[in-house]
């Protein structure tokens, strides 16, 4: 998919490239033009800018674990056996491991890697046991031969970085140090995530479900965004980061809650190991946070996503770190489900018409058409298909709420990710500063991707988002993911007034307050023309 | 070629240098002896002169004196050989023409683009136009557009696209045959500077090696005018202009006469040498034909077989001659006589053996016996 891609970029940048086009400003009173530049083709425009009706609020900068959240987490931390002290000491090594953590690459990728570091290895050695003096040697010195192979082999790809392991926790003391060295990024980077959800203003979830909870960062982020949220799950396969999210949640002991029965600060929480195998068992936001990079197989990561998306309501939220190896496997399942969400299941549609005496010649010209593609089929056939009936497909229709304004390939390339950055206040059970603190706060890079299970409305108002937002001297220059352009790059002057002011305020990762209407392109490929 | 060029003019400088070094080092091992060879005699009196005039009565400080001027004259002699030598050999690579031919032709050839397999190309572009078709689909439903209209605008674009395509691989094409046909080009001019340089090497090889060569006069080739006149083909000058009505009036005895004398003069007066006799002769038949041949006209006998002539046993049972007895041994040494007699045909031996098998008819044959008998008695009442 990543080749298609690229090659598809590269193959419209070939056409938009070959004429050129000479950039035309001018100004008007309500309505400015101005020229955007293609970040990665170099193809020019010609955009109209107005301002937004309604803009919304910018996202919030800094985003702070609640005091109940702390104080839980100090109850917890006290029942430990070692002190305090030592457990923050391990909770800044793990911390500094999981900054340097990589993505799982892939099993056959490993062993091509192993094999030829092998080859390398043996084409170096010359003192080896040729096959007429194996016969001579008995078994165990062969074995130790290999076992020497095999060692010197692992050494060389742990140094290489490819020592790709699952995160164990099977200790309350390495449990603590986990939540001591993630509970508060975690929690901004969920919170952070959950501000998307500022575009719906009556959207209030019944039901939610953590995978992979951790610390419980994820149950104080949903309860600051919905606090009457009637059910959450907590899945996380580890017990005893199970238990101790368990003794993080619990209520005071002087409290009232504590008295009628009901240990937890949330009157209806369960804590679970694996997922309920019923799907009927469904949730209205599914969380899946830093979960893919724990599995090492591709195939088995996007097992992981369907069944998530097979138990998901409307909303799948997945959040991973900022390096390309975790995008990557962001967009993997992103692609995995926008494809297989317009991929027609053409055997039971035929099938089920058939029943209905309702098939049609143009159905079958439709499926049995190759030159297009399942998008296309699937659009051609919601309207063919007679009233009454639906489309099935591989699974449920997907698309994408937050950060893309489109359901197409990422134009960005392979060896670059789409980062977002959130700060947060850290927590220390030692009462000293962190080293990479600043101004009391630390910055936490993170990408996320909310699925919506629904079809993109038609027409919609796209929402861009801002990648870099450059304030220079009385100017400001952006790059804005757009819908059906790219990666455009705009440049607003104080001459253009509150467009301007409001673009200035604006950080990375925002929403772009302007709304950009392209004139005239030099690229050939225009659906307006 | 320049490098070559270079060695031989250095070889050249090389041959002189050990001479000069030679007569120098014997000049001062043999106190200016030596140096005489190298140096005129006028030279050699002016010096004489010359320490004479400064030490008079002192031998010694004139001799140092005469050495001196004699080493410092040598040196000086093979400084201006060095110099001359020197710019010998710099001659050439000072020349700039030269070195710019050279790196003309040393210069690296440029990189040839490489063409993709046109099946790969092609099978690319078709996955890329069908993710076009998508992406454009995509683009003009969300953009409001009803699905035929999306449909009927993606179409359209995609057959732009691949109208494009061709026309860049038609383009690219071009391309590379404009780039054959330059490099062809190149390799004309290239092929000319080499000869140039061969030129220019050839006349500085002459230059060298002008002293040298030598100045023969080879005889020079005439050449053929082919317009001078050709005095047999000329027309007749036409002085006589009624020829035609001139006769011959002649007695036919004078004529005879004079054709019998013709032919006695152009005949020729026998053979003027010893083969021309011999020739003659073996064709009158007076003498064998050479190479000897001892089957030389034998007739009809060369087409019979020596078995005809040798092996006359096998006729004697079809004669009627019988198998044993004194008529049997007597027949037996006439076959014997016969094989070996060497003018006799075949069929005259036959007629031989038939007139001996007609003598010893019946009657004879009985006579024989008896007779014979009679002996074998007779020889045994001897005993």
């Amino acid at each position: 998919m990543l080749q298609n891609r690229l090659f598809l970029r590269h193959f419209i940048a070939n056409f938009a490239t070959s004429s050129a086009f000479e950039p035309r400003e001018f100004e008007n009173n309500e309505k400015t033009a101005i020229t955007a530049v293609n970040a990665l083709t170099n193809a020019r425009s010609i955009v109209q800018i107005t301002s937004k009706e309604k803009v919304g609020k910018r996202f919030r900068r800094e985003f702070n674990l609640p005091q109940k959240a702390i104080d839980g987490l100090r109850n917890a931390i006290i029942t430990c056996e070692r002190p305090a002290k030592q457990l923050q000491n391990e909770a800044d090594q793990l911390a500094k491991k999981l900054e340097q953590r990589r993505f799982p690459e892939s099993p056959e990728k490993l062993k091509k890697l192993r094999d030829e570091v092998k080859r390398k290895l043996k084409s170096g050695k010359k003192d080896e046991i040729s096959d007429f003096d194996k016969e001579s040697f008995g078994g165990k010195v062969q074995e130790a031969q290999q076992y020497e192979i095999r060692n010197e082999v692992d050494r060389i790809m742990k140094k290489e970085n490819f020592n790709w392991k699952p995160l164990e926790i099977t200790t309350k003391e390495s449990a603590a140090a986990y939540s001591l060295a993630r509970l508060a990024p975690n929690y901004a980077e969920i919170t952070r995530t959950l501000e998307e959800f500022n575009t719906i203003p009556d959207f209030q979830p019944e039901t939610v479900l953590d995978f992979g909870s951790g610390a419980g960062a994820g149950f104080w982020a949903i309860q600051n965004k919905w606090p009457d949220v009637k059910e959450i799950t907590m899945v996380d396969l580890s017990d005893a980061m199970m238990k101790f999210s368990m003794d993080s949640l619990r209520n005071e002991q002087s409290s009232e809650a504590s008295q009628n029965g009901r240990p937890f600060v949330h009157n209806n929480v369960n804590f679970r190991r694996h997922l309920i195998p019923s799907l009927n068992t469904t949730y209205d936001v599914v969380l899946a946070h830093r979960v893919l990079c724990e599995i090492g197989s591709s195939e088995t990561r996007l097992q992981l996503i369907e069944s998530l998306w097979k138990r998901t309501n409307r909303f799948l939220i997945l959040i991973e770190s900022s390096q390309t190896g975790a995008f990557g496997g962001l967009l993997e399942a992103r692609d995995f489900l926008l494809t297989q969400g317009t991929l027609v299941d053409y055997r039971k549609l035929l099938k089920s018409l058939e029943e209905a005496v309702m098939l049609s010649p143009k159905v079958v010209r439709i499926v049995e058409d190759y030159n297009l593609s399942d998008y296309e089929k699937y659009a051609l056939l919601m309207e063919a298909v007679p009233p009454g009936h639906t489309v099935p497909t591989m699974l449920p229709t997907a698309t994408v709420l937050a950060p893309c304004p489109h359901d197409l390939g990422c134009p960005l390339g392979v060896h670059s990710s789409c980062t977002f950055n959130t700060r947060f206040q850290p927590i220390r059970a030692d009462g000293r500063r962190s080293e990479k603190e600043s101004d009391g706060t630390e910055v936490s890079k993170f990408t996320y991707m909310i699925l919506e299970k629904s079809q993109r409305k038609v027409n919609n108002e796209h929402t861009e988002r801002i990648l870099k937002n450059r304030k220079l001297g009385g100017h400001v220059t952006c790059d804005v993911c757009t819908a059906f352009r790219g990666i455009q790059r705009i440049t607003l002057s104080k001459k253009h007034g509150e467009m301007y002011t409001a673009l200035r305020s604006r950080r990375d990762g925002d929403l772009l307050p302007i709304n950009l209407k392209t004139m005239t392109s030099s690229g050939i490929f225009e659906v307006d023309n | 070629m320049l490098r070559s060029l270079c060695s031989i003019a250095v070889r050249l400088g090389g041959a002189r240098q050990p001479r000069l070094l030679s007569s120098a080092a014997s000049g001062d091992g043999n106190d200016g002896k030596g140096a005489k060879d190298a140096i005129d005699e006028d030279l050699l009196n002016a010096i004489e002169g010359v320490a004479n005039n400064i030490h008079p009565q002192n031998g010694s400080e004139k001799k140092s004196l005469k050495n001196t001027l004699i080493n410092r004259l040598v040196a000086n002699e093979k400084a201006s050989f060095d110099a001359a030598a020197a710019s010998a050999s710099s001659e050439m690579l000072d020349d700039q023409a030269l070195i710019g031919l050279l790196a003309d032709v040393a210069g690296d050839a440029k990189v040839e683009k490489k063409l993709p397999p046109k099946s790969a190309q092609l099978r690319q572009e078709k996955r890329g136009l069908v993710l076009l078709r998508k992406e454009i689909f995509y683009q003009a439903v969300q953009s409001g557009f009803t699905t035929e209209e999306a449909r009927v605008k993606s179409e359209t674009i995609v057959n732009e696209a691949q109208i494009k395509l061709q026309e860049q691989r038609k383009a690219l094409l071009n391309d590379v045959r404009e780039k054959v046909e330059q490099e062809e080009v190149e390799e004309t001019e290239r092929s000319e500077k080499d000869q140039k340089l061969f030129t220019m090497a050839l006349e500085f090889m002459e230059k060298i090696y002008k002293d040298d060569l030598i100045s023969s006069a080879v005889r020079k080739p005439v050449k053929v005018d082919n317009d001078a006149i050709k005095l047999f083909n000329q027309k007749p000058l036409g002085i006589w202009k009624k020829g035609e009505k001139y006769e011959d009036f002649s007695l036919g005895f004078w004529k005879q006469w004079d054709e019998r004398a013709a032919r006695i003069s152009n005949g020729s007066f026998g053979p003027t040498n010893s083969f021309e006799e011999q020739i003659e002769w073996t064709t009158k038949g007076k003498q064998w034909e050479y190479p000897i041949d001892n089957e030389f006209k034998m007739g009809d006998e060369s087409n019979v077989s020596f078995i005809d002539h040798v092996f006359l046993e096998r006729h004697l049972p079809s004669l009627g001659i019988p198998k044993s007895g004194p008529i049997a041994h007597f027949m037996h040494l006439v076959c014997v006589g016969l094989s070996k007699n060497p003018y006799m045909t075949a069929a005259k031996k036959r007629e031989h053996l038939k007139w001996f098998a007609d003598y010893f008819n019946t009657e004879k044959q009985k006579l024989v016996h008896k007779l014979h008998e009679q002996e074998q008695i007779a020889a045994q009442n001897a005993l």
